[in-house]
């Protein structure tokens, strides 16, 4: 069985689904969306994040401590470095460990109707390697939500419906993404939602807005009519991942709307689900 | 020869005891002159700050005890009279007896000027049962004690309150009204009653927790008290509020829509846990149900408890630690280092922890039984228990040097022992860059790792085993990791291994001085630490309200409720905003009204002094990047 590759475990979060709860966030993405505030959690392979600005030399500190690093002419690699430059972003978990973290938090779902949120990263394609973990949790009773763009294998998506006590469908129609018109991204959106509403599945729509979506207004309305989504809840891109770039050695984009054409957008879906 | 010695010590120090007892009575009472009434006031406070009772030299003051107000409530003057007369000791008598005629000459003149009998009778009312508290209260201060707790008012006022609702006397607004004047008066004299810092009173109101019978207190008063502090916005009173896993969720919930404000207010007690903990170290099953606490949060029994939390001087481990580095002794393993430090830890103990003379009390005497039946003074034997506790301050700090030892000296060999005295010595002058290394250790205290939690508990017992071997007065001592003592005691702390510079403040109470360790990581940690055997002298988690929650006090609630199921001891929660706080500091007529929490007590910020107010935005900054 394939270790599950987490990037973070969030506790207490009470914006990703009812009650409080658990995120999960699966490393392994098939999109590269330019405002992604997970870029770590884009590749599935193994990467590090590695903070230059705290570097000594960097700074013209002339340390003793940096006395053995090969940037000064040592031989130790970065990976030595006792400031810890250089740190994994994910950490490869068996079920059990999973398993152990999550149930940390047992009575706090049960108290608050709360659970475990699979996010991502894409956690769909993590489907076959969670289905323990998900066994468990559900024979435990504790709900699990997932939030997924369902840009995946519909296998996945129905292994997880199979599961789910509620989904969290990150649409992915800003115009940077192509899919907006993508007839297939359509029907998958129609056709898991409509087996989302005929299994009791909770459904949340969540868009990120990022200025673009203001062009393709008349789009936009045909791809929630053609899905029949009827709300949204809407969250403001922002910057507060750049630094996580930085330390990817990736390039930061700030897609940061202003608050005008947000307000636009959501005046004109008459959307009051505002996610801050 | 030495049993004479000893013999005519006794002797002198009762004969001295019994003097000062009556140098008591004499000045409380010529004290009471220098007070008058004001018919005009809602209620009476007789307390004259510029004429307290002046304490005799040498003598400690007795602080942070609380009166039973119901049996306050419940006295005349003439049943005490008969009560101290039934006294076996005759000198006790005498004493007690003055005391009497002297309140009873203080009532004449008050009496004279409208003052109802009062001291005469029980109330009749719930108006009269606040004004009965309160003339009492501010005797207690004028007679200078320090830190006079209210206890259980939810419990106490009850009857009175219920009496009258059912009469028609009064409706609930009414009540909501005088609880808020009763508060107002307790709060005015705020700046006389404060020790150094304007605030830290110890004046705190108790409410929920098991009654006698084991029910979960939760009546009228109770969330009145909770409703009437979401919207108080002066710093004294304090709330305290004791929880379990069987208090309400309404009460919770209410607790920590009180909490978000920001005013400080409630802490929260898990009264289970204490219950529990006070039994196994030693106080009786059955008066434990009534523990309240010393004015921040170190538990004691109301009414039956003369122990005083927080006399003796704080143990400062971190100090040690660092005497230990200075003196520079080899260190095959970080095993043997440690092993060291323990035992100077114990040798530190034997010197903080001794006998102290302590001020008396006639006044607190009368309203404690036990003091009657045995004929003493309730600080002489008179009262049940006399568990006086010790402090530590700057645990956490302690915690991360050890850390930064084991792994920079021990592990990585990064840098030697001699090395690090070099940097302590010098303040890190030659090497400032170290001290982010120091900081950039992820074990550190408050993670939940279990090295981190093993080191933590591991110090905590070896403390707490060392003080068990000695006592105050022939008692045994509690241990408290929660002292107020983190800037005073660290102006005469150097630097240290876990990157804190000279005269730096210290870490405060169970909290993290890490910014990677958030509110979640924080509480389990709180969890996940042994409270066991005398380590019971209040164990208090800190952490600001992380802004997520300040929108969802109904989630803030159900953490709450599950960090004290799992085993937190006490929690304190604050909402700090830095950049607010900057401006506050930059521009006070800005903020005049800006509460803040600073250790058991809350403060205006503009109150404070400096090196306070820098503290508080530093933790603020701190605990935001979490």
């Amino acid at each position: 069985m394939k270790e599950l590759r987490i990037t973070h475990i969030q506790r207490g979060c009470i914006y990703d689904g009812p009650g409080i709860r658990t995120v999960v966030f699966l490393k392994g993405c098939n999109l590269r969306c330019p405002w992604c505030c997970n870029p770590e959690a884009q590749s599935f392979d193994k990467e590090y994040f590695i903070s230059e600005a705290d570097c000594l030399l960097n700074s013209n500190i002339n340390s003793f401590i940096c006395s053995t690093c090969n940037r000064r002419g040592g031989t130790d690699l970065i990976e030595k470095c006792p400031l810890e430059l250089k740190t994994s972003v994910s950490r490869d978990y068996s079920t059990d460990q999973l398993i152990r973290e999550l149930l940390i938090d047992s009575d706090l779902f049960a108290d608050s109707k709360g659970g475990v949120t699979f996010s991502g990263g894409e956690p769909l394609l993590y489907i076959e390697e969670l289905k323990p973990t998900l066994e468990i949790l559900k024979s435990l009773n504790i709900s699990i939500y997932f939030e997924t763009s369902l840009v995946c294998p519909k296998s996945a998506i129905e292994t997880a419906l199979s599961y789910a006590n509620g989904i969290i469908i990150d649409l992915k129609i800003q115009p940077e993404l192509n899919l907006l018109l993508n007839n297939e991204y359509r029907d998958m959106v129609k056709n898991t939602l409509k087996q989302a509403k005929d299994n009791n599945i909770d459904i949340i729509n969540r868009l990120v807005f990022v200025d673009s979506l203001l062009d393709e207004l008349n789009e936009i309305s045909t791809f929630l009519n053609y899905t029949d989504i009827s709300s949204i809840q809407l969250l403001k891109c922002h910057n507060m991942a750049s630094n996580k770039y930085i330390k990817l050695g990736r390039e930061s984009l700030d897609f940061s709307p202003s608050q005008d054409n947000f307000n636009r957008f959501a005046y004109y879906f008459n959307i009051t689900d505002i996610l801050c | 020869m030495n049993s004479i010695k000893e013999f005519v010590k006794k002797a002198i120090r009762l004969v001295q005891s019994r003097d000062s007892e009556l140098d008591y009575v004499n000045r409380f009472c010529s004290s009471l002159n220098h007070i008058s009434i004001d018919n005009n006031d809602e209620f009476f406070y007789p307390f004259n700050p510029e004429y307290r009772r002046i304490l005799l030299q040498g003598k400690t003051i007795i602080c942070s005890n609380t009166v039973d107000f119901s049996t306050v409530l419940d006295s005349s003057i003439e049943e005490l009279f008969k009560q101290v007369s039934t006294s076996p000791d005759k000198h006790y008598r005498k004493v007690e007896k003055k005391l009497l005629r002297g309140l009873e000459l203080f009532w004449e003149k008050i009496n004279n000027n409208g003052f109802p009998d009062l001291l005469y009778r029980k109330p009749i009312s719930f108006k009269e049962a606040i004004q009965k508290i309160l003339f009492y209260d501010a005797l207690f201060w004028q007679a200078n004690h320090w830190h006079v707790g209210l206890g259980r008012l939810d419990i106490i006022l009850f009857n009175y309150y219920y009496e009258d609702l059912k009469f028609g006397k009064i409706t609930k607004d009414d009540a909501k009204e005088l609880l808020i004047k009763m508060l107002d008066v307790l709060d005015k004299d705020i700046l006389s009653k404060s020790g150094v810092i304007p605030g830290d009173t110890g004046q705190y109101i108790l409410i929920s927790g098991i009654d006698e019978k084991g029910n979960i207190v939760c009546n009228d008063l109770t969330y009145l008290f909770l409703e009437i502090f979401k919207n108080y916005k002066k710093p004294d009173p304090k709330l305290i509020i004791r929880v379990s896993e069987k208090t309400p969720d309404d009460i919770w919930f209410s607790a920590a829509e009180c909490a978000v404000t920001g005013s400080g207010s409630p802490l929260f007690i898990n009264e289970d846990l204490i219950m529990k903990s006070m039994v196994e170290f030693g106080y009786d099953k059955a008066d434990v149900y009534n523990f309240g606490t010393s004015a921040c949060w170190e538990p004691l029994v109301i009414g039956k408890s003369f122990d005083q939390n927080n006399s003796l001087a704080p143990l400062q481990p971190l100090k040690v630690l660092n005497d230990l580095i200075l003196e520079c002794h080899h260190f095959d393993s970080f095993s043997l280092f440690f092993k060291r430090f323990k035992e100077s830890i114990g040798q530190e103990l034997e010197v903080i922890i001794h006998d102290i003379d302590f001020d008396c009390s006639p006044l607190y005497s009368l309203f404690f039984q036990s003091c009657s039946r045995s004929g003493k003074d309730y600080t002489k034997g008179g009262a049940d228990y006399n568990y006086h506790g010790v402090q530590v301050v700057g645990f956490s700090n302690t915690i991360n040097a050890l850390l930064n030892i084991k792994k920079y000296v021990f592990d990585s060999k990064i840098f030697s022992m001699e090395e690090c005295k070099n940097l302590i010595k010098s303040n890190f002058s030659s090497s400032p860059e170290i001290i982010k290394l120091l900081k950039s250790n992820n074990l550190a205290f408050g993670s939940t790792n279990p090295e981190v939690v093993n080191l933590t508990n591991d110090l905590m017992i070896y403390i707490s085993d060392a003080a068990a071997k000695h006592s105050v007065g022939g008692n045994k001592v509690k241990i408290g990791f929660s002292s107020p003592n983190f800037i005073e005691s660290a102006r005469s702390t150097q630097a240290s291994m876990d990157g804190r510079r000279d005269h730096e403040p210290l870490g405060v109470h169970i909290s993290p001085i890490s910014s990677n360790i958030d509110f979640f990581e924080v509480l389990e940690f709180s969890t996940k630490l042994d409270y066991g055997q005398n380590r019971i002298n209040g164990n208090v988690l800190d952490f600001p309200i992380p802004q997520v929650y300040l929108n969802h006090p109904d989630k803030l609630a159900l953490i709450l409720k599950d960090a004290c199921r799992k085993g937190s001891f006490e929690i304190q929660l604050s909402v700090l905003d830095h950049k607010k706080l900057i401006e506050a500091k930059q521009y006070p007529e800005r903020y005049p009204n800006l509460l803040v929490r600073v250790w058991g007590f809350s403060a205006y910020f503009n109150d404070l002094p400096e090196e306070y107010k820098d503290n508080i935005i530093s933790r603020a900054k701190l605990y935001e990047r979490t």
